[in-house]
């Protein structure tokens, strides 16, 4: 009942050009649904008050860095367990580029995004080599290498005191609304990004990898290239948004930008949401972000209790996420749901 | 490189060596017969750090004596987690059950921060600070402890898979799923008994890490990895691999960070990791599970 991983991995081509004119209004409503959503996301923090334009930022970063998870993660198949190397670099590059460079946030912005691409080059050849188990767990041991790396270079760093950036001039409410719309420009930019590539050589090519790197491999896909070129981008993604990170908390130590519990935080909302999927991690961080706002709010300490729960439920009820749910609604019953028990226990 | 030359630095990496041997061998056994990597692995571990402590702290127990009382507190955990958590989706592909591990780590974390809150703590008997001398060169008497258990530990794991009618069970569901399912072995409950012995050698490990180091919720994740290193080091040919693995580490933390600076220590280790990965991802003397 439920569809194989490649029937929704290969998208109908042939079918895209002689679409029935009923698919094309559709396609035309969402297109209009989309840009409602996104000028509702533009004007929102003008109308809100600044705690929620705050809690707005974090989702659409959690979204932002979700949605660079899913290129490597969810397309490729090669689930990094360290992705937050890629954002503590970024946050770093452009803190490092605005105090001892003295360059202005918009370059120091792109210099974040730059050192956290030219990392994921480097690492990407051998690290990308390893599968399953081996890879998840090298890019955990990386994380962590950089994080004493950052915490020994004290000199450059800040070491573990960490260091100060220079605060902006703006008032702090316009300056809560300049990040939120950096974030979110940031997140569309991401999203167009996966919309185009899910359609394009490099998307297939990639997709074609997680189903069977071998098979790939076979049909001339070339693979090294189109792995590394998935981690590059989604690091430059993830270093954008660590710089606007750092920018906006305006203090940063090693601790904070290369936590490994936010590393997986975003893979389960990507997970959650829908790996392999356009929508998938918006979704899950729409949800999840708020979600684990709210528990903030409502348990102080034990906020971390309702992640880890959802979690275990995520991976037991719905591993292949809500858009895949969404997608199945009209047949779904309560045995589907058990679905994923029965075909994997013992 | 005077610190190549000194005794105590050896000994000391082969003392802390024995420690990750220890916390790693259950790491190895689950990854080994159930394709598992056990994030909680760390958090098993700091569970029986907090079992000794409150043993020592509320009852006066000596935290070697209360040695079986770590084992049964983890070996129950363990079994029910297995049993009827890990169990339930432990064919899925691998990437799942990492997180269904990490997201057991999380809640096991808060549920320490919630009881013990986030102080390093450490079990400190009257003997703790006494140390056997010999050849110019100080063994402090846990870790002594730590080193015999660790090759004791190591030496019941080998035994109890190689001569054992439940260790030939569990070698013939980790070399083939199906003909061991053909043959009337019971995966479920061989999965169950599996990890609930490892959780119970965590719980060991968890006891002796109590009295030579300070330890604390935050912990976790550190030791999870480190029992990665020691494992992939190692790699899944047998405990004895293990064993070896710690030791390797243990030397090259301690070594390496008396000649770069302690500091360093972790940035060793972690460094280690990246580099078997890459160059010899089954391990130094892996085979490809516990069927030897």
């Amino acid at each position: 009942m439920a569809e194989s991983p490649t029937e929704t991995a290969a998208p109908p081509i042939a079918i895209e050009a002689e679409r029935p004119p009923a698919a094309n209004r559709k396609r035309g409503l969402q297109l209009v649904v989309l840009g409602a959503l996104l000028l509702v996301a533009i004007v929102l923090p003008f109308v809100l008050d600044d705690y929620l334009v705050r809690v707005g930022t974090t989702i659409a970063m959690l979204a932002v860095l979700a949605a660079s998870w899913n290129l490597i993660g969810g397309y490729a198949g090669y689930p990094s367990f360290g992705n937050a190397v890629f954002f503590g670099l970024g946050a770093y590059g452009g803190a490092i580029a605005m105090l001892r460079l003295g360059l202005p946030f918009p370059a120091a912005l792109l210099c974040g995004g730059l050192v956290s691409t030219a990392l994921a080059l480097l690492i990407g050849l051998p690290v990308l080599r390893l599968r399953g188990h081996y890879f998840a767990i090298a890019t955990l041991g990386i994380l962590s290498a950089m994080q004493q790396i950052v915490i020994l270079g004290d000199k450059v760093t800040g070491g573990g005191a960490g260091l100060t950036l220079p605060l902006s001039p703006l008032s702090l409410e316009t300056f809560d609304e300049l990040i939120y719309l950096v974030m979110l420009a940031i997140l569309v930019a991401v999203v167009v990004f996966t919309f185009v590539m899910a359609r394009s050589r490099l998307g297939y090519g990639l997709v074609a990898i997680r189903e069977n790197e071998v098979a790939a491999r076979v049909m001339g896909v070339n693979t090294t290239l189109y792995k590394v070129t998935a981690f590059a981008i989604c690091a430059f993604f993830s270093g954008l948004a660590g710089s606007t990170y750092g920018y906006w908390l305006s203090a940063l130590d090693p601790y904070v930008a290369f936590d490994s519990s936010y590393n997986v935080l975003l893979v389960v909302i990507a997970i959650f949401g829908g790996a392999g999927t356009v929508a998938g991690p918006i979704v899950g961080a729409i949800i999840l972000g708020g979600l684990s706002e709210w528990l903030r709010g409502v348990f102080v300490q034990y906020h971390l209790l309702g992640f880890g729960i959802v979690i275990v439920l995520v991976v037991i009820f719905a591993p292949r996420g809500l858009v895949d749910l969404w997608e199945r609604r009209h047949n779904l019953t309560f045995a589907s749901l058990l679905e994923n028990i029965r075909s994997n226990s013992v | 490189m005077d610190a190549l030359l000194t005794g105590q630095n050896w000994a000391n990496g082969i003392l802390l060596g024995s420690l990750y041997a220890v916390a790693a061998v259950g790491f190895g056994m689950i990854w080994g017969v159930l394709n598992v990597i056990n994030l909680a692995q760390g958090a098993m571990i700091v569970a029986g750090a907090y079992v000794s402590l409150v043993l020592f702290t509320h009852f006066g127990i000596d935290p070697y004596l209360g040695l079986p009382v770590n084992i049964l507190v983890l070996f129950v955990f363990g079994w029910l987690l297995q049993r009827y958590v890990i169990n339930l989706i432990v064919r899925a592909p691998m990437f799942m059950t990492l997180l269904l591990t990490f997201g057991i780590d999380l809640m096991l974390t808060v549920f320490f921060l919630g009881v013990f809150h986030t102080d390093p703590r450490q079990v400190n008997p009257t003997y703790s600070s006494t140390g056997v001398h010999a050849f110019g060169i100080v063994f402090p008497v846990t870790r002594l402890v730590a080193l015999v258990l660790a090759v004791a530990a190591t030496a019941f794991v080998s035994i109890l898979l190689n001569r054992t009618e439940l260790g030939m069970k569990i070698r013939a569901t980790s070399m083939d799923f199906e003909g061991a399912q053909l043959v009337g072995i019971r995966i479920a409950s061989i999965y169950a008994m599996t990890f609930a012995i490892a959780a119970a050698l965590a719980g060991v490990a968890g006891g002796l890490l109590s009295t030579t180091e300070t330890f604390s919720p935050a912990d976790t994740g550190a030791l999870t990895l480190k029992s990665f290193v020691v494992v992939a080091l190692g790699g899944l040919g047998s405990a004895w691999a293990a064993l070896a693995g710690g030791l390797i580490l243990g030397l090259a933390e301690v070594v390496g960070g008396a000649i770069l600076g302690v500091s360093y220590s972790n940035l060793i280790s972690f460094a280690i990791l990246i580099l078997i990965l890459i160059v010899r991802p089954s391990g130094l003397l892996g085979r490809r599970s516990y069927a030897s």
